[in-house]
């Protein structure tokens, strides 16, 4: 029985704890809701998009986007600001679905926020579908990088806030039916 | 019998503890598509034809309807037994949907069927055979893996095939066998590769297998629309029937050619034996084929018999088989291969990178053709060393 004892706790700890804390180095939010999906820039117009990032230590930020209409040499341009070191200035090719990526590593004060200001540089109306992720999310996201103490912080904070949001009564009949294994 | 119960309370233990944790978008696609039995739906692949602007998840049901029936019957007990927003989930595919709470429960009623012929394979093989054996199956990480991880139905066709196989060549039980056969077949076409293995025999085991298991086909096709097109349409396009031809020299596909070859001298070849052909099967087929990671359960039950035979030639090739399947985890594009799994411990893990954008950062290799030289270098391996073990064979005969 000790040994069954012994077995649980491990597996329990590392799958509940060590696992999460170690393979989740960086945390993803998401800027944009659904309703927002296909963003429309008229020429020499601007779009701007508000990002306020749940970690202050900021590591990168990714729009998925595609954009049929354009043709390969076209360009849309995008700057970001309200940072306090300036994120590098990056402009892309648009075509085929792709990603913008601005790495940052900055860390912001505790109410700051940044946005990233999208140019159509063209004389056309040009739209930019935003793709969405696995989860379905419209993909501006931002990445946030973790120390392991603030990895740990989240693994324990999420496992706290399932055991309060699940079905009780299951977690409990879980417990005895891993109960009973170790006890007969 | 205390030992062996021991034994299988352990590896309930820590079944038990993994499996609620472990997901794979799989699970969820086959029950969305399998909770319509209990609608009354008995033609899945022309109620989604019918029906597909409607849908929320749009993909056709591309497995037998034997699959449909099974998955079909237990979808109301597992809705019974897990908290009330099962079905919710089922049909929720948008942005909220691995938010749920409750999905740890849902993943363990879904898998309970697979739980239940894992261990029973484990109990056959502890009653049957050498308790090594059943140790290697029980408590073998590549098991949970290829099971749990990637939460496929493989495991039932792999046992009932792994049973026919063993009471056709160690018992009198030809015709139970035909029938587990034909019920492997009709659930995943994977057995078919190892029909040889009941050519080899006495005559009247083989007619005694054959009616049971023409019979057993017949009654699956009567009862369960095998001959609908939507089946067929699903059959042609299904990953085993488009993998098997896809690694192909001079145009020639390989692992059917290898096959034919190796099952033709299994055939003609009386010291070839039915373990060693089955083994060999299975490692043609993990050398020639991208194969998914839950295929590999087709084949580990003769593998394990391989291996403890002690035979060093055939522990070398596994040993090489396992850093293969290792690479094909690590060198595959896929969130899913990895910590994906662990989704309902905490969704931020879809967002990781995978040990693939890792390894790409890092080196100008590319990954895709290293992954196909693992699998070159693996099949030299396997000629060389089954030429040395056929060589010892017919030295000691």
């Amino acid at each position: 029985m000790l040994k069954r004892i012994i077995i649980l706790i491990s597996l329990a700890l590392i799958l509940q704890l060590i696992l999460p804390t170690l393979f989740i180095r960086k945390i993803t939010t998401y800027s944009v809701d659904s309703s927002e999906q296909i963003i429309e820039i008229l020429p020499g117009n601007e779009y701007k998009i508000e990002i306020i990032p749940s970690s202050k230590k900021v590591s990168y930020s990714e729009i998925l986007f595609k954009n049929p209409n354009l043709a390969n040499t076209e360009k849309f341009y995008v700057s970001v600001d309200n940072i306090k070191n300036n994120i590098e200035l990056s402009s892309f090719n648009v075509g085929d679905p792709s990603w913008l990526r601005f790495d940052s590593n900055v860390n912001l004060g505790s109410d700051e926020k940044y946005s990233l200001t999208i140019k159509n540089p063209s004389s056309n109306k040009n739209k930019i579908l935003l793709l969405s992720d696995v989860q379905a999310r419209p993909s501006i996201r931002v990445i946030s990088k973790l120390t392991i103490a603030e990895s740990l912080n989240n693994t324990i904070k999420t496992r706290i806030e399932w055991t309060k949001q699940t079905s009780h009564a299951h977690l409990l009949l879980y417990f005895l039916i891993l109960a009973i294994c170790c006890i007969l | 019998m205390a030992r062996t119960k021991n034994i299988i309370l352990l590896a309930l233990l820590i079944r038990l503890s993994v499996i609620p944790f472990l997901y794979h978008p799989d699970l969820k696609t086959q029950y969305f598509h399998t909770q319509f039995l209990s609608k009354g739906v008995t033609n899945i692949y022309k109620y989604v034809y019918d029906n597909k602007p409607s849908l929320p998840y749009k993909d056709t049901f591309n497995y037998t309807p034997v699959v449909y029936y099974l998955q079909g019957i237990w979808f109301p007990v597992a809705k019974f037994l897990s908290p009330p927003n099962l079905t919710s989930w089922l049909n929720n595919w948008g942005p909220n949907q691995n938010n749920y709470a409750n999905l740890p429960w849902f993943i363990l009623t879904l898998k309970i069927p697979y739980l239940v012929f894992d261990i029973g394979l484990g109990l056959y093989l502890l009653k049957r055979y050498k308790k090594n054996i059943a140790y290697l199956w029980l408590f073998n990480p590549i098991t949970i893996y290829a099971l749990y991880f990637h939460a496929n139905y493989d495991i039932i066709p792999a046992t009932l095939c792994f049973i026919s196989i063993d009471l056709f060549l160690n018992t009198k039980k030809a015709r139970l066998a035909g029938i587990l056969f034909s019920l492997a077949v009709g659930i995943k076409l994977f057995p078919l590769l190892f029909l040889a293995i009941f050519i080899k025999q006495d005559k009247n085991k083989i007619i005694n297998f054959s009616i049971a298991s023409v019979s057993t086909l017949v009654l699956l096709f009567l009862f369960s629309n095998l001959f609908s097109p939507g089946w067929l349409l699903a059959l042609t396009s299904s990953g085993l029937i488009q993998k098997i031809f896809e690694l192909k020299f001079n145009n020639i596909p390989i692992f059917p050619v290898l096959w034919i070859i190796t099952t033709i001298f299994f055939i003609l070849k009386k010291q070839f034996k039915p373990y060693d052909y089955l083994s060999l099967t299975g490692l043609l087929f993990l050398s020639t084929i991208t194969y998914h990671g839950q295929w590999i359960v087709w084949f580990l039950p003769f593998f394990l018999f391989t291996y403890s035979s002690a035979n060093k030639y055939h522990k070398f090739l596994l040993i090489i088989l396992i850093l293969s399947f290792i690479s094909r985890i690590i060198l595959y594009n896929d969130v899913y291969m990895t910590w994906g799994h662990f989704l309902p411990l905490n969704t931020q893990l879809l967002n990781q990178s995978t040990p693939f954008e890792i390894l790409s950062k890092k080196t100008t290799l590319s990954l895709e053709v290293l992954q196909n030289n693992i699998k070159y270098i693996q099949l030299i391996f396997l000629f060389i060393i089954t030429f040395f073990y056929a060589k010892k064979n017919n030295n000691t005969n």
